[in-house]
């Protein structure tokens, strides 16, 4: 029972978080300077509502399953892209960045369409891949309710597929972590919160989906939980982020300071030591 | 076995980092007088001193060598200090900034955009020295010389001018 109540929550907690987020972002314009956000936002809460009134054991939830999972990695590797666009200044020396950034970003939207493809193959609802809080639905249905699973290569091959498209992810966002932490932009708030929303849930879902399907560490239920609780976990970041009033005070005039000096300094000192 | 290694280490990763960077963004600063009493006054001359070559050069003729390795990490570790609060003066003045392009003046809009370009500069320049800082500490004896990034820095450079001139795009 209490697990239950658990599946429950965290399959509803974020639905409610990112309809609200979806709601401030119109409110407040945001879905035109985060469109491909805004887009995950809809179709992963759409999906999850539409999940609510489909027939668990027919066709049509293992297709809207699928397709929303498939959709929801592109549009997720889109996300790390429009992140990128919006906190990078357009400095030449971060093309090599830009260009590696891009490289793995195909790598990671080409195993997230070959997922779309071979999405057409499972005959019936088994549905524990992992975007999204109905991950989980599977402890929510007892077991006598559910369909016997049996090893389907198509679902294995999918589950491939993901983990090599969540791979490509995690990459894409340390790069892109790394890089907002090391040149200090970490003013634009809800960038911040968008990536590390990602940042956390993509990373805590790599690994169980490591733990679950090379080590055999935890059982599917027990990695469906886990993966519900990290999908929360960055449903709330993202919440705490767009559902915030970030409201900023103008600043008529700038101080004097002497960072110009500490640059030439600092440059001074590595002419030293970079020989060219 | 091995791809699981590099695929946690993948997760791990990201995660210390994202955790970095939720911690990272608490200092707000909201006006000039939250610059003012939280900006660090470093003299920039005491800087140049602590890793100025000449001076190295004499330290080295005049100490033992334990007595150099000791006191020049000693002169690394401060300087390394001194650099991790003028980073944070870096922080708050591109947060400042970012404040001061909200108000809708060109002039300042400009001066904000160049502080925020020199800030950024002023960090790319800090990866930099701080490998260098980094290794000089582990290796005191050695003079630190590595091969440079000539083409792409001369190219952050050129670039630099034009950002300070049209700015970019400054979303939240």
């Amino acid at each position: 029972m209490i697990l239950y109540l658990v599946t429950k929550t965290l399959w509803y907690f974020p639905l409610v978080l990112q309809v609200a987020i979806a709601a401030v972002m119109l409110r407040r314009k945001l879905a035109e300077v985060f469109p491909v956000f805004f887009g995950y936002t809809v179709v992963v809460a759409s999906r999850e509502t539409a999940l609510l009134f489909v027939p668990y054991t027919g066709k049509t939830y293992s297709l809207v399953y699928f397709w929303g999972e498939a959709l929801a990695v592109l549009l997720g590797i889109g996300v790390i892209f429009e992140t990128l666009r919006n906190i990078l200044p357009p400095y030449p020396f971060l093309r090599l960045v830009l260009k590696l950034v891009w490289v793995l970003g195909g790598m990671a939207a080409a195993t997230a369409l070959l997922m779309l493809l071979f999405s057409r193959g499972p005959p019936t609802a088994q549905k524990t891949a992992t975007e999204g809080p109905a991950a989980h639905a599977d402890v929510a249905v007892p077991d006598k309710e559910m369909p016997p699973k049996k090893k389907d290569p198509v679902l294995e091959s999918i589950f491939l597929l993901e983990r090599a498209a969540r791979f490509l992810q995690v990459c894409l966002l340390i790069i892109v972590i790394a890089l907002m932490s090391r040149l200090g932009l970490t003013w634009q708030q809800y960038s911040v919160g968008i990536v590390v929303g990602f940042g956390i849930y993509s990373a805590l879902n790599l690994a169980a989906l490591e733990f679950r399907s090379h080590l055999h560490f935890v059982t599917d239920g027990m990695f469906e939980l886990i993966n519900s609780a990290a999908y929360n976990l960055g449903a709330l970041i993202w919440a705490a982020y767009f559902l915030r009033s970030w409201s900023r005070t103008p600043v008529a005039y700038l101080p004097k300071t002497n960072l110009a000096e500490w640059n030439e300094a600092v440059n001074d000192y590595v002419n030293q030591c970079y020989r060219r | 076995m091995l791809s699981t290694l590099i695929v946690l280490a993948a997760a791990v990763s990201a995660l210390a980092l994202a955790w970095s960077l939720l911690r990272r963004v608490h200092p707000e600063i909201r006006n000039r007088d939250d610059w003012e009493e939280r900006k660090h006054e470093i003299d920039v001359q005491i800087f140049r001193a602590l890793l100025d070559r000449n001076e190295e050069r004499y330290l080295r003729s005049a100490l033992s060598r334990h007595q150099f390795q000791e006191f020049r990490r000693k002169r690394i570790s401060l300087a390394l200090r001194m650099l991790r609060l003028v980073e944070e003066n870096a922080d708050l003045l591109m947060k400042l900034g970012q404040l001061a392009r909200l108000k809708g003046d060109p002039a300042l809009t400009e001066k904000a955009d160049e502080l925020v370009a020199t800030a950024i500069q002023f960090r790319l320049n800090l990866l930099l020295a701080r490998l260098s800082l980094y290794l000089t500490w582990f290796f005191p004896s050695w003079t630190v010389v590595l091969p440079a990034f000539e083409v792409r820095y001369q190219n952050l450079l050129d670039s630099l001018a034009g950002v300070q001139q049209t700015g970019w795009q400054v979303l939240t």
